[in-house]
């Protein structure tokens, strides 16, 4: 299945749209995370427990999805494959276990946003852990910002018997 | 831009795949593959030497039934 070249270039501005969102939106959260570990006020800690679990629910989480998607999509629709090139492999397993970490992060997020919301005390001792899974996250983002772009050279196993297959069909 | 051109512009985007007959591991694959093995393995550790719990109840004291107590930072005055 090959995409026509305007689908394609659609397609590919849409990919590269949510993941530099997703990217900028996880230094939006660090710069959070940031703050609330560097201030004695209460009340700002309190704030960025909230703020985190919005810019968490409604920009990180629906931006790491459209990523997926328009990458799964971008995948399929071109020759590129999912699993032929190292590369794409890498980038799809680092995206599926980015977003997997996100959503399990995103559930200590909004208790810990409850607690702050509820209750007169905050959890400092939460956001080193914040510091943590978004740095982490940021780390990974890069890694496969860097592979999109370099697309390091080699074939998988299942890319290498595709491409033979297609060889021998031609001749 | 024209369709011509985009697809000229995909073809040499592809002729990258059709070049690639090689059958050795690249070096690049194995050396990502050992670092990622080795942070797999620091993150199981570092969940060991925490005492095994990640998520939301690790911030819930065990024998605190309405778990609402929570451990605040030296320093950080309550409202």
């Amino acid at each position: 299945m090959s995409m026509a070249p305007r689908t394609r270039k659609f397609a590919l501005t849409a990919h590269v749209t949510f993941s530099v969102g997703w990217l900028g939106a996880v230094i939006g959260f660090l710069v959070l995370v940031v703050t609330a570990l560097s201030t004695q006020d209460t009340q700002t800690v309190r704030v960025a427990w909230f703020a985190m679990e919005l810019i968490g629910w409604f920009a990180i989480v629906p931006l790491a999805f459209a990523s997926l998607l328009t990458g799964l999509v971008m995948s399929l629709g071109t020759k590129w494959g999912l699993f032929r090139h190292y590369w794409v492999f890498f980038k799809l397993s680092l995206t599926v276990i980015a977003t997997f970490v996100l959503l399990l992060n995103m559930q200590t997020v909004s208790f810990l946003a409850d607690i702050a919301a509820e209750s007169e005390s905050v959890d400092i001792t939460g956001m080193w852990g914040e510091l943590l899974h978004a740095g982490g996250g940021l780390l990974i983002l890069l890694v496969i910002t860097i592979l999109s772009i370099y697309k390091p050279r080699g074939m998988t196993r299942y890319g290498l018997r595709k491409q033979h297959q297609r060889q021998s069909k031609m001749s | 831009m024209s369709n011509k051109e985009l697809g000229r512009e995909i073809d040499e985007d592809l002729g990258k795949i059709e070049s690639e007959s090689t059958t050795n591991t690249p070096r690049w694959v194995k050396m990502f593959g050992i670092i990622a093995i080795v942070l797999v393995l620091l993150v199981v550790l570092i969940m060991i030497i925490s005492g095994g719990e990640h998520g939301p109840g690790r911030h819930i004291k065990s024998d605190d039934a309405v778990g609402q107590t929570l451990l605040i930072k030296e320093g950080i005055q309550q409202l």
